[in-house]
């Protein structure tokens, strides 16, 4: 565990020295401070908007970091061959893949944190009072990003090059917040094969629809202790089975 | 003499994924490593010295076979932190700075605190890196030989007893060469074994102590360098500068004229007798200048060849 | 063999440019309308109006709508051009953001007023209440719509009954209620409910501008009767409880301060003194 915890301190120090973080974090502050001015449009609704970007802005460059850091995480040490130096230190294989997925993660906790701070601030220079609940958003939304790392991380383990894998992410997502459609097409559906088929297909996509409660908590909607409890008990298990799969190709692969 | 790195018949195969059509690879590879020396493994390109290397280093598995550092079979974890590996061409994470590369992989090894800071400070002098500004410096910005030399760096940081390298010298400078052979003695001096690869002969011939050769995923010959190479006694190269062409004549005489660049001559002689009568005659009449004499060894290179030579007829 | 290939690759030419040629003519058509239709067109995201599409980004899709809207408002408004398709656009906001109050309340309001889609108001206010059950706004608007509209004060008193039920209604909209009542005619229903509100009140204010309501609404429902009263029996009833008796008054009300009712026969009008 503590030589995961290494290899997760050199994916975070990679990805925060990297520019393209930097840019996208300056980027989301400077919508944040611009909504600051657009607020009078909201008609009544102030803050809305400030509360709607804090929430949403994460997840857009959590899916970005996904996209083109998530999918190279494995595929670049094994192209450019830094995973040589790591296989040849005291390290499992386990160890390795838990450590980049945490060191991602990370990376998620910081940006979610940097914009939840500033979010707050600017909502109290609004005079608008702060809720517990945008905290309990944010924590879902690094949830559906842990989710989707696991995801990413389980196709880059045999998918052959990072454009592919970024293709079935970014498939993943927008299919993952499609599931509860995809339920009412399995009960709609008039043919029993499809109906079956449809149904499995819902259960292995990740429902991430559970993980977006923006409009529940920017307009005061009460969400219950046995949906927090039930959402957080799918992320684990989804990411732990993820993990377990994507580890199981991964031990089995020579670079 | 003690063993310290041990492989006992070692092959691999890679199987291609679709027609099942077996790969290079490697056929019952052994050899061993004795403890304080510098071992090269020398073969052309596609001999399977990486292959090896990476089975050594327990990035592949090899089909069958045991490797043993000091009787530390492959598969225990302890036998990594007995080693350190240099892979070829080696690249590191972009955007880290030298030292915070070479404090994350000290702390895979259970360094950490004041005793890591110290270690990276003695590591970085001993490979040479500290007369560079590094201090903020990416890695992305390196030049090749800083990389080489910090990929050296990682792999002695923990005082492993046995330091293998793979292609240690390719795509260095004439000067980068020389400083990462420094290197290589400087770890010998230090009573560390270095086992490293190469296809350029020259550097195994300079450095090394006992060789083993391989082409086609075999090996075909282990020993000691210098019983390796057979001097051819007496036998020399000498480059004149010559004032007239006329001269000629007189230089057949002595030896053989294998070519002529201007008023450049290079003389083949065959004995040491000729050699001093011809640099006589040269000197005392005036006929030109003594540019360099060479004496000819019959080298690792042409031992190389010859085994070549002998293994392809064998095939045929 | 070869003539028959070339026959047959001819005819499969000219088959194919004359299905290019129709299928153009009917594209154009089509375009012929392009103009018409394209301003409307473009505001209308009618792909976008199921929110899992966007995965998490529903919200903030439908922030850019909504301002998208008030521009689209301003310079259709500005032109004078129609504003038929408004409703399309609030429509699909609150598909995105199904609890944006705002794109309920002022969105039927714009939808009402300049889009003149009375049906288009009434249902994005009744999604407004599916959606947003505890607000108070929808069916007060819904109540308000209907009594500026459509003058069904009935429908209007019932929607407003529901209003000032919902958690942080102002105590103002209660004063609709009796006003509703006012229009229908039932004036003693109004003041009844006027009473109560006298009752109930907290301050002098409201309970001066209870009372005030109080005599008008009274005043309106006795002089009713008594002129249905002497339509129907040629004569003037002998007191006001003979109309009570009589069917033609519901009731005589006590009035809060102590003050009667006085009938001015020559005036043919009720009056109030202490």
């Amino acid at each position: 565990m503590r030589r995961s915890y290494y290899i997760a301190k050199a994916v975070f120090l990679e990805s925060l020295k990297n520019y393209t973080l930097v840019s996208m974090i300056v980027f989301g502050v400077v919508v944040l401070v611009a909504s600051l001015f657009l607020n009078n449009a909201m008609l009544g609704e102030y803050g809305k908007l400030v509360v709607d970007l804090e929430l949403t802005l994460p997840i857009l460059i959590g899916l970005i970091i996904i996209i083109f850091n998530g999918t190279r995480l494995v595929y670049d040490e094994i192209e450019k061959k830094t995973i040589y130096i790591y296989a040849s230190k005291p390290i499992k294989r386990w160890e390795f893949m838990l450590g980049k997925f945490l060191g991602l993660t990370a990376v998620f906790l910081v940006v979610t944190t940097i914009f939840a701070i500033l979010g707050f601030l600017f909502l109290m220079l609004l005079h608008i009072p702060v809720k517990g609940q945008y905290v309990l958003s944010l924590f879902f939304s690094i949830m559906e990003l842990m989710i989707l790392l696991s995801v990413t991380m389980f196709f880059s383990s045999f998918s052959a090059t990072p454009i592919l894998t970024g293709v079935f992410a970014f498939v993943i997502y927008f299919a993952g917040h499609l599931a509860p459609d995809i339920y009412q097409y399995s009960l709609m559906a008039k043919n029993q094969f499809v109906r079956v088929l449809v149904r499995i297909i819902y259960y292995i996509l990740p429902n991430l629809s559970y993980y977006n409660i923006t409009k529940e908590v920017t307009h005061n909607i009460s969400i219950s202790i046995n949906q927090i409890y039930y959402v957080i008990s799918y992320a684990l298990l989804y990411i732990v089975l993820m993990m377990v799969f994507s580890i199981l190709i991964f031990e089995k692969k020579e670079f | 003499m003690t063993e310290i790195l041990k492989a006992e018949h070692l092959s691999k195969i890679y199987k291609s994924p679709f027609f099942r059509i077996n790969h290079r690879g490697i056929r019952d590879v052994s050899f061993s490593v004795n403890e304080g020396e510098i071992f090269g493994f020398l073969g052309p390109n596609g001999a399977g010295k990486t292959t090896t290397l990476k089975i050594i280093v327990g990035i592949h598995r090899a089909d069958s076979g045991r490797v043993f550092v000091k009787n530390i079979p492959i598969n225990d974890i302890e036998y990594k932190k007995h080693i350190g590996f240099l892979p070829e061409n080696p690249y590191f994470h972009n955007y880290l700075s030298a030292e915070e590369f070479l404090s994350i992989t000290g702390a895979l090894y259970g360094l950490n605190g004041k005793k890591l800071r110290e270690r990276i400070k003695e590591v970085l002098e001993k490979v040479g890196l500290t007369k560079y500004e590094l201090r903020g410096k990416r890695i992305k910005n390196f030049s090749k030989g800083m990389i080489q030399r910090l990929g050296i760096a990682q792999a002695i940081i923990h005082e492993p007893e046995i330091v293998i390298l793979d292609e240690p010298l390719s795509g260095l400078d004439p000067i980068g060469r020389k400083e990462v052979r420094d290197v290589i003695l400087d770890l010998k001096k230090e009573g560390k074994t270095v086992f490293f690869s190469s296809h350029i002969l020259q550097d195994v011939e300079m450095i090394c102590d006992r060789v083993a050769i391989i082409a086609d995923g075999k090996i075909i010959k282990t020993g000691i360098l210098e019983e390796m190479l057979v001097k051819k006694d007496g036998a020399y190269e000498v480059k004149l500068a010559l004032k007239e062409s006329s001269s000629f004549d007189v230089i057949k005489k002595f030896g053989e004229i294998s070519d002529i660049e201007g008023n450049t001559v290079f003389v083949y002689v065959d004995n040491e007798e000729s050699k001093d009568k011809l640099l006589e005659t040269i000197v005392k009449d005036g006929f030109g200048k003594i540019l360099k004499v060479n004496p000819l060894h019959k080298s690792l290179e042409d031992e190389f060849m010859r085994l070549f030579n002998i293994e392809e007829k064998n095939e045929a | 063999m070869k003539k028959l290939f070339n026959i047959m690759f001819g005819i499969i030419i000219v088959l194919l440019m004359s299905m290019v040629y129709f299928s153009n003519s009917q594209l154009m058509d089509i375009y012929s309308y392009r103009d018409k239709f394209v301003q409307d067109a473009k505001y209308i995201p009618r792909e976008m109006t199921n929110p899992h599409w966007l995965g998490d980004f529903n919200i903030i899709y439908a922030d850019f709508i909504w301002f998208e809207s008030l521009q689209y408002y301003g310079d259709r408004k500005e032109k004078k051009a129609s504003l038929e398709y408004l409703s399309n656009i609030f429509n699909s906001i609150t598909n995105l953001d199904p609890y944006f109050e705002q794109a309920y309340s002022f969105g039927a309001t714009l939808v009402g007023t300049d889009g003149h889609n009375w049906k288009g108001c009434e249902q994005l206010l009744k999604k407004g209440m599916i959606n947003l059950p505890d607000d108070w706004r929808m069916p007060f608007f819904l109540g308000f719509f209907n009594y500026m509209w459509y003058k069904n004060y009935r429908a209007a008193e019932l929607w407003f009954k529901i209003a000032v039920k919902k958690p942080g209604c102002p105590e103002r909209i209660y004063h609709f209620i009796p006003f509703m009542h006012f229009r229908m005619g039932d004036y003693y229903t109004g003041m009844l409910m006027w009473i109560e509100i006298y009752n109930n009140a907290k301050n002098e204010q409201e309970k001066k501008g209870a009372l005030q309501n109080i005599k008008v609404y009274a005043k309106k429902h006795l002089t009713k009767a008594i002129r249905s009263f002497i339509r129907d029996k040629g004569h003037i009833p002998e007191n006001l409880y003979v109309l009570v008796k009589t069917g033609y008054a519901k009731g005589i009300p006590n009035l809060p301060d102590g003050s009667k009712f006085y009938y001015n026969v020559v005036k043919d009008s009720v009056l109030i003194h202490k």
